[in-house]
């Protein structure tokens, strides 16, 4: 590397620096931890702040709260079972379960540490590979990003092991509701039933909090019980008990955090499908992938890890291609340019060392995130489990009303939300589960977009199936995949069923 | 029990005295207006053109007026879900909101989007990108008539990138078929940022953008021709499509909304403000850096030119609604 | 498979199975590009609903391991489960007219008592009432000044 090595680390840990990284994490955290408020908000409101430091400090701070609120989300999900964004839908499937039993401080240590770690894999990777990862980007196109979208609905079958029809069912709805407002491809305003509030569509994070919220508002309100089983007194932060479990989960941790990093780098998918693509794998490699679900400590890691590696993968396309992975990295290349900084792959090889300054704070951060998120969490926890119900139930609530608005500062959101909350709680009792209602949501734009655009290029080519799959090598490795996804347990099945055993 | 309390109680005060902190440190020099910062809503999601142009504006207002300029995002429905409630914020002058022609002409001719057009109260237009064809730098097309000589012989086996539905870039496809009978395979993306990975990546063959998107890439695209009534000083090579004999002038125009209940001394002081930003020659030079073109259009003259605007959108409104 | 019939599942199948008809019906008048995924999905999304039932009635539906509770367990203090969601949907719909800092201080304060079981000491009360005024302004403050995000203020505020 052609610049002062020795400048850019003593630049990256200068008090200074490091202070502000740490302010950044805390807010970021805090920010995400809040269902409603994303890390888009927290940084778009402090880049004018920014503008008084030196550059990197700048940088520094904005990356420091991205890494934070993405962390942040796991609080929510495990808590309250709401994931604060959606990268953390699937932290819930075993978050939650985890805490209810009285193992929400494992829980907490554990997102914590799969965090860091997938923060770190993410970070290395957007340090040493960029300029060639950044290619990925452009290998993924629209057939490509339909297949990542199936991939990620395969999810619906095995989170409804048992009713697999009920399931498939919630997940249409689901794209049923990615539907409603105006459609991109077509230009045809759909099932909005006249009211203009719904042209942009049902905004995924209102549907999510009050999927999942609402039917447990109205469930820690019927009974006097405590909301979650709080942790027999004395049992700190079971960071040696999370260690182990990380040990044993390492080719997990690790295999998610490539996951996160690489799924991270294509604009336009994110945390959402990155977390739910390596919950998928790590429940399909799992030797006990019926734990998985109910409290299975390898699913919080999958997701977490893999969330936070979405954050270096981000940057990726975003400083080598000047082409934002996600809304952040978006606001965070503003920031960039204001700053006269041009995005390319020679940001990596000559320009001076503002962007590994920047990448150096970022890892920076991601570190803290151990110390700080392990304390904030423990005390999270134990707030959320010692707060009487009576104070607990209008904390949770105003927060689902205060958060959903925040989102767009509109009051239609809020209604989407309740409305949102009612429905589930009326199909929780007809037996549907609100995820494959989610995952239905947060995929329907990506697969319906990518295969009609599939379907359009490969019907100007005069080769719809060579557009769609034949002719892409990246679409078969993930049809493989979804085949695999499938087929691996109707295989089970199949053997079970076949020695007679009928379950 | 009253441990909790006591912690309620900290993780109170504490979240106050962070915020008057932070509302201190945002108050600074005093002024009569703004003397507080003022929220600017952009109704996209963040790294579009609207975005990196109130980017750009953020340090001057800051220099100028000594406030904060705060960029929220409101993204949905083209930008449609922010204008519609546009009228409903509070009318004191703190809270803004860009615009885009032809979206706010367009959007309500076609649908009903929740807003009319003259609901829309707009103070100034500060800016506009021409509308560009695009192609990667290893493409075999050089020139646009290549482009229409190769659409001519095999009509709509060329694929075209751009913006949604119904909005500039899907005009400047429907002109250029108009204009000069090239048959051209329209493909949608959500949004700029989706159009560049898929000319890059080689997904299309061509792409409708603006200079911007030229001015972002470098020598990764190459540029074919743009819609504008003189070539881009960051692009003298560049031909502009009247040069080749197709009539074709326009892009995205984008500009700063009130809502109807501010005064008027307040519409005319924030249009004196963006007016002044427009002025400065740092800002023109990193705007036109971006690939922007400058506009000046301040309150008093914004009324004849969105009159002389509809009129042209209107007749193109009508070929679109044809189309279907 | 328990051999139970699905009561409840079958009444949420037929209400899947009029959206997903509904949905295929409204597709007709859409331009074919925008038809294509609604039409399949609706389709598809009548057909799964329509065999559920049948499964259900025929007591061959399975227990997802991911589902709500069922119907006899929330009649458990079903009183305050209404109050809650009344409370909510009230909150959602005054909010922008009447004011976010006075429907949420209401609405708090209704779910403090909803969320009270047993009896309470008079200070206790009085203490949470404290407690859930602090918590609203705290908030309200974040979002309004910190974050800058504009509260409606509605006829109060």
């Amino acid at each position: 590397m052609a610049f002062d090595f020795g400048f850019v680390l003593s630049q990256a840990f200068s008090p200074f620096n490091l202070l502000l990284a740490l302010v950044g994490v805390v807010l970021g955290t805090v920010i995400g931890a809040l269902p409603g408020l994303s890390a888009t908000m927290a940084i778009a409101v402090l880049v004018p702040f920014t503008f008084a430091m030196d550059p990197a400090s700048g940088l520094i701070m904005l990356g420091a709260i991205y890494t934070g609120a993405i962390y942040g989300g796991a609080y929510a999900a495990i808590l309250v079972n709401t994931p604060g964004t959606p990268s953390a839908i699937a932290t819930t499937f075993d978050g939650y379960p985890m805490a209810k039993r009285g193992d929400g401080d494992l829980a907490m240590t554990l997102a914590t540490l799969a965090s860091v770690v997938g923060g770190v894999v993410g970070a290395i990777f957007l340090m040493t590979l960029s300029p060639l990862l950044a290619n990925i980007a452009l290998a993924f196109q629209s057939s490509e990003y339909f297949w990542l979208a199936i991939l990620g609905l395969t999810l619906i079958a095995s989170l409804s092991t048992g009713n697999v029809l009920k399931g498939l069912i919630g997940g249409a709805f689901g794209l049923v509701l990615s539907m409603i407002g105006v459609a991109v491809i077509g230009g045809d305003i759909r099932f909005t039933f006249g009211s203009s509030a719904l042209l942009g569509g049902i905004d995924i994070v209102s549907a999510l909090i009050g999927l999942y919220c609402i039917p447990v508002l109205i469930d820690l309100v019927a009974r006097p019980d405590r909301h979650l089983e709080p942790a027999p007194l004395g049992r700190g932060f079971r960071l040696f008990e999370a260690l182990g479990l990380c040990a044993q989960n390492a080719f997990n941790l690790l295999r998610s955090s490539v996951i996160g990093t690489l799924i991270g780098i294509l604009p336009g998918a994110g945390g959402s499908i990155a977390s739910l693509v390596s919950y998928s794998e790590a429940r399909r490699s799992s030797r006990h992938p019926e734990r998985f679900g109910k409290g299975e400590p390898a699913g919080i890691m999958a997701t977490e890890s893999a969330n936070n590696a979405t954050v270096g993968g981000g940057f990726i396309p975003t400083l080598v291609l000047g082409i934002p992975g996600t809304p952040p990295d978006a606001v965070i290349l503003g920031a960039l340019l204001v700053q006269g900084i041009r995005t390319g792959p020679e940001l990596f090889t000559q320009q001076s060392g503002i962007v590994y300054i920047f990448m150096f704070g970022l890892l920076i951060a991601t570190v803290m995130m151990l110390p700080l998120g392990l304390l904030i969490g423990r005390y999270a926890y134990r707030f959320i489990v010692n707060t009487p119900k009576a104070l607990l139930v209008p904390l949770i609530a105003f927060m689902t009303v205060v958060g959903s608005f925040a989102i767009h500062s509109n009051p239609h959101d809020v209604v989407v939300m309740v409305s949102m909350g009612v429905l589930g709680w009326l199909l929780g009792l007809a037996g549907y589960g609100p995820s494959p209602i989610v995952l239905g949501l947060v995929l329907g734009q990506i697969a319906e977009q990518g295969f009609m655009r599939a379907y359009m290029i490969g019907g100007a080519r005069d080769n719809f199936w060579g557009q769609l799959l034949f002719d892409r090598p990246i679409s078969w490795g993930i049809v493989a995949l979804i085949v695999v996804t499938l087929g691996l347990p109707l295989l089970r099945q199949f053997r079970k069923s076949g020695n007679g055993v009928k379950p | 029990m009253l441990k909790k309390l006591k912690l309620l109680a900290a993780t109170a005060v504490l979240t106050v005295a962070a915020g008057t902190a932070m509302a201190f440190l945002a108050a600074g020099t005093a002024m009569a207006f703004p003397d507080k910062p003022v929220n600017y809503i952009i109704p996209f999601n963040a790294g579009g053109e609207s975005d990196v142009s109130a980017r750009l504006q953020q340090p001057y207002f800051k220099k100028l007026t000594g406030q904060d300029l705060i960029i929220q995002y409101q993204a949905g429905a083209g930008g449609a879900q922010a204008w519609s409630v546009l009228n409903d914020q509070v009318g004191d002058g703190y809270t803004i909101m860009g615009t885009n022609l032809p979206h706010i002409i367009l959007q309500p001719l076609l649908q009903d989007p929740g807003y009319k057009t003259d609901d829309i109260t707009n103070i100034y237009m500060f800016h506009f990108t021409p509308d560009a064809l695009l192609v990667r730098a290893d493409s075999k097309f050089e020139t646009v008539q290549q482009v229409i000589d190769a659409a001519k012989a095999a009509p709509g086996s060329l694929t075209v990138g751009g913006v949604a539905t119904n909005t500039a870039n899907h005009i400047a496809n429907q002109l250029f078929t108009n204009l000069t009978g090239a048959q051209l395979t329209y493909i949608p993306y959500t949004g700029t940022g989706a159009t560049t990975p898929a000319l890059l990546g080689g997904e299309v063959d061509l792409l409708w953008g603006y200079t911007t998107v030229a001015a972002g890439q470098g020598d990764k695209v190459r540029m074919l021709a743009v819609a504008q009534d003189e070539r881009h000083p960051l692009f003298p090579d560049v031909p502009t499509f009247k040069e080749l004999g197709i009539d074709m002038t326009g892009g995205a125009y984008r500009g700063i909304a009130v809502p109807s209940s501010t005064p008027e001394d307040v519409r005319k002081e924030l249009s004196d403000i963006i007016g002044k930003i427009n002025a400065d020659p740092e800002f023109i030079k990193e705007m036109e850096q971006a690939g922007f073109a400058m506009l000046n259009v301040p309150y008093d003259k914004v009324g004849a030119f969105m009159e002389e605007r509809k009129k042209l959108y209107e007749d193109i409104a009508r070929q679109l609604g044809s189309l279907k | 498979m328990n051999g139970q019939k699905d009561i409840a599942g079958a009444v949420g199948s037929a209400f899947f199975a009029a959206i997903g008809a509904a949905v295929f019906i409204a597709s007709l008048n859409m331009s074919p590009l925008a038809a294509m995924f609604p039409r399949t999905i609706g389709a598809a999304m009548a057909v799964l609903a329509l065999l559920h039932i049948v499964m259900a009635l025929t007591g061959r539906s399975g227990e997802a391991v991911e589902k709500g509770s069922s119907v006899s367990e929330q009649a458990e203090g079903l009183g305050r489960r209404m109050t809650l969601l009344f409370t909510m949907i009230a909150w959602a719909l005054l909010f922008p007219v009447i004011g976010m800092f006075v429907t949420s201080l209401a609405a708090c304060a209704i779910l403090m008592f909803t969320g009270l079981f047993g009896r309470t000491s008079p200070y206790r009360l009085a203490l949470y009432l404290a407690a859930v005024l602090a918590m609203v302004v705290c908030f309200y403050f974040l979002m309004g000044n910190v974050l800058n995000i504009p509260m409606p203020r509605g006829l109060l505020f």
